[in-house]
């Protein structure tokens, strides 16, 4: 009923949204895997990074300044909450830790409404970036194919830090064994602390490069809020690769679902994630439960 | 027929591939005190866990009297009457010293899911709690929430919880583990009280608590069981002495600071 | 004894209460009634046995859609047998929840949770046939006639709140009852170190499904009174932003006493309404008070009464130590 080139367009869209849900969910699963703390308010960060891009191109005309602006102070306010609140309340176990960025998450989403106002604000495109080009077999816009990029960029960028320098080591053992790494005279608190951040920043790109795509919306934080908790769950306890790849499959699934299934295409994504929490509660790519 | 109160034979367990346990066998008679020493990393709380069913062992079996019992969850060997305590404090952080081993209490005497009956109406369980705190003289602390008790306090609470269940099979994982001289003298007193008529088997690094307590001693060295008898007999065993006991002072403190 | 005579002041206090309030005090009172139980059974969860469920909206739209469904379809049943089924519904899905949830713990149990609860939003939203989607299922509850000839008129405010308060009181008794059982002492070991509790020889797995399956239930009561109430249920009344309103209720009045959620569901209620006629923004306001309580006021509001006292004797029927750190 459709032809290959909606199954590719449609492939595209998918690939797009999971890249952008990628770069949400890294820093929200390398924070569980660390600290143990799904971050709630993640997602208010994010949302927080299409505002301010708002604001910025709306202030200076700069989309790329946005890119930059976003980031700092996004990532300024998570160093704030991690330091601030979350240690805070870190005796008190991760239910209670769970529950303050719960709280964050609500506030903040508000306090968009409230700054901004509740309703769509749109952001343009770059100049740079309008347009389509064609691609198999038909229009595709230049900034989406931007967004692909610019994530794979990011994720590369991310690979590299993880894998080549002594920071990622030392992140990557904080992941699998934190006491151990403690233990061995690392910094683990500032550690947690930069992770927190750079997370929360990262988040905030995400915003930024997704507001010309899918503008700055009061409800877009909890829609991502669901989709990256699917993401974290799916890849397993602080494995990026696996929310690399988690990602993309939600991206995908929630592109032909909206095609094949369009009655039942917001539950895929929980039934994905109830059935990996039932079958493999590590994730497909966690190793521990 | 039976007269062994436990017995395991050819135990195998592995962490990802590290072999923990290669084969091990030991049997233990009813009524006995049995010991088992070996280094850290020995493999005595894998053990220990494959018993009581924290871990089901990669090969062979675990026998409690006539049952077998590898593999069967924690809360079925326990209700069989394997009673077990913990290296690291594992009590109820914020329940009362009475709380907690009146929980214990009604476990033993099958009133787990009973959802009539108003728990402060039941005078034989307030009994039997106030008899298991006094055996263990913690009764003057028995409103204080665990969390709040001396480090000494909570390692006799950890006993108290594993044997007002009354088992017939007592496990105690380092049982002395961070007391002091006088601590240990108290809980050696305690434990010998609380296991009259019982079977023990105990994990300990303190030599003096092992050759004061034990009947029976095994010595488990990486994966294997080195020796197994008397203490008089492990005591004079060339194996062992070479293995572990030679250097028993140094080795036992090193242990201690460590744990 | 001194406790059962304000006990029993209290609650006929409770029942002379409307003829103090105007209409719209009085639908604001019976909000808080239904809204408390919800609380006070979340609470049986998360305070009592220390999960922590994100989607525990789930079974109280069940038991919504349950008594819409039994008015619609089989007529004219009583109010409290119509409760009654709702709540057996209510404990059907919680089962079945709960078998799939309560094997896991900790955040990974707040997620599965949330995960059902999002589906059965879902389902109420898409199948249209049974659930009428968006525009939501009418309710209508027949008018009861009492034992002595009585009859308690549903569209009556003061009628239906002494019936929803007898069956609240009903409630909130059978879980009161509950937790001072050996199984709700065994709900406490669940919270506390379930792991241990299992060397005792507690079945970790049962114990914790039957405390779920218990608190949904009540759950769905409260689902099926707040339905009959505003004779409407829609998915709004399963969704997130309810299962968010419960866990609010209940941490803002305190998880550590008894009826603490349900002194939160009033302080909540009754500032909600106030802060809505004030600001617009009135959820920032609640996120906020939120966050504070969770970083500076652990007990919640029955922490800031005392020990001792009257009222505090009656919130603490049953005290249970929650609010100290681990």
């Amino acid at each position: 009923m459709f032809g290959p080139s909606v199954y590719a367009t449609q492939a595209l869209h998918g690939m797009v949204y999971g890249m952008l849900l990628f770069l949400v969910s890294s820093g929200l699963t390398l924070v569980f895997g660390m600290m143990g703390i799904l971050n709630i308010a993640h997602a208010a960060f994010y949302m927080l990074g299409a505002y301010l891009a708002y604001t910025t191109v709306a202030a200076t005309g700069s989309f790329w300044l946005s890119l930059l602006v976003a980031p700092i102070v996004v990532g300024l306010l998570g160093a704030a909450v991690e330091r601030g609140l979350l240690r805070r309340i870190h005796r008190f176990g991760h239910a209670y830790e769970l529950l303050l960025t719960f709280g964050l998450f609500y506030m903040m989403a508000e306090a968009v409404r409230w700054i901004w106002g509740n309703y769509t604000l749109e952001v343009p495109t770059p100049a740079l970036l309008t347009g389509s080009i064609p691609l198999l077999g038909s229009q595709y816009p230049v900034y989406r194919l931007f967004i692909l990029a610019f994530s794979a960029l990011i994720c590369l960028a991310m690979a590299t830090v993880l894998l080549r320098t002594r920071v990622g080591i030392i992140i990557r053992s904080a992941v699998a064994d934190g006491e151990m790494v403690s233990a061995l005279g690392i910094n683990t608190p500032l550690v947690a602390l930069g992770v927190f951040s750079v997370g929360a920043a990262l988040a905030a790109i995400a915003g930024v490069i997704a507001a010309p795509f899918l503008q700055a919306d009061p409800a877009m934080g909890a829609a991502i809020l669901v989709d990256s908790f699917v993401v974290v769950v799916v890849g397993g306890f602080g494995s990026l690769l696996g929310a690399l790849l988690a990602s993309l499959m939600i991206g995908e699934l929630q592109s032909f679902g909206i095609l094949w299934f369009p009655a039942f295409a917001m539950v895929f994504q929980f039934l994905l994630m109830a059935a990996v929490l039932v079958l493999r509660p590590q994730g497909l790519f966690g190793e521990k439960g | 027929m039976t007269t062994t109160a436990l017995e395991l034979r050819d135990i195998h367990h592995d962490f990802s591939g590290l072999q923990v346990l290669t084969g091990v066998n030991l049997a233990v008679a009813p009524g006995e005190r049995h010991a088992i020493i070996g280094p850290n990393g020995a493999g005595k709380s894998t053990l220990f866990n494959i018993i009581s069913g924290r871990l089901r062992p990669r090969r062979g079996r675990v026998l409690y009297g006539e049952h077998d019992i590898t593999g069967v969850p924690p809360h079925r060997i326990a209700r069989l009457g394997v009673g077990r305590s913990f290296q690291i404090i594992n009590t109820f952080p914020r329940l009362t010293v009475y709380q907690s081993v009146r929980s214990a209490v009604v476990s033993r005497r099958g009133m787990r899911l009973d959802a009539w009956r108003l728990l402060d109406g039941l005078d034989d369980v307030a009994r039997e709690t106030t008899e298991v705190l006094d055996l263990l003289e913690l009764s003057d602390r028995r409103d204080t929430p665990a969390n709040a008790l001396s480090y000494g306090e909570q390692r006799e609470l950890e006993i108290a919880l594993t044997v007002a269940v009354r088992p017939e099979l007592i496990l105690l994982d380092e049982p002395t583990a961070g007391l002091n001289a006088e601590e240990t003298h108290k809980a050696i007193g305690l434990i010998r009280r609380v296991s009259e008529g019982k079977t023990l088997v105990m994990v300990e690094h303190d030599m003096d608590v092992v050759f004061t307590l034990a009947d029976r001693i095994s010595v488990l060295h990486y994966g294997k069981m080195l020796a197994s008898g008397p203490p008089d007999e492990i005591r004079r065993n060339a194996e062992v002495q070479r293995a572990y006991l030679g250097t028993k002072h140094s080795v036992a403190g090193a242990d201690r600071a460590a744990g | 004894m001194r406790r059962n005579v304000l006990i029993a002041a209290a609650i006929v206090l409770l029942f002379l209460v409307p003829f103090g309030l105007d209409t719209l005090r009085l639908r604001v009172a019976i909000e808080i009634l239904y809204f408390g139980l919800f609380a006070v059974s979340f609470n049986l969860l998360f305070g009592y046995s220390g999960m922590l469920s994100f989607g525990f909206a789930s079974t109280f739209g069940v038991g919504g859609y349950a008594v819409g469904l039994i008015w619609k379809h089989l007529g004219a049943v009583p109010l409290p047998l119509a409760v009654v089924m709702g709540a057996l519904a209510g404990a059907a899905v919680g089962l079945v929840i709960g078998f799939f949830c309560v094997r896991l713990r900790g955040t990974y149990f707040s997620l599965l949770t949330l995960a059902f609860s999002q589906f059965l939003f879902a389902v109420a939203l898409k199948w249209r046939d049974v659930t009428r989607g968006d525009d939501g299922l009418t309710v209508t509850p027949p008018d009861l006639t009492l034992p002595g000839g009585f009859v308690l008129n549903m569209g009556n405010a003061l009628h239906f709140y002494w019936l929803v308060l007898t069956i609240v009181l009903v409630c909130l008794w059978l879980a009161w009852r509950f937790i001072r059982t050996p199984l709700g002492n065994a709900a406490l070991l669940m919270r506390e170190n379930d792991e241990r509790a299992a060397f005792l020889g507690y079945n970790v797995f049962g114990t914790k499904l039957i405390v779920f399956t218990f608190a949904s239930t009540l759950a769905a009561v409260a689902g099926a009174l707040f339905a009959s109430f505003q004779r409407l249920v829609s998915p709004g009344a399963l969704d997130l932003q309810t299962g968010t309103e419960v866990v609010f209720m209940a941490l803002f009045g305190g998880t550590g006493a008894f009826l603490g959620p349900f002194l939160g569901t009033a302080a909540y209620i009754l500032l909600q309404n106030w802060l809505a006629k004030t600001t617009e923004h009135w959820p920032f306001v609640i996120g906020f008070l939120f966050v504070v309580m969770i970083l500076f006021m652990h007990t919640g509001l029955v922490g800031l009464l005392g020990r001792s006292g009257p009222v505090q004797r009656l919130l603490r029927l049953n005290r249970s130590p929650a609010e100290e750190p681990r």
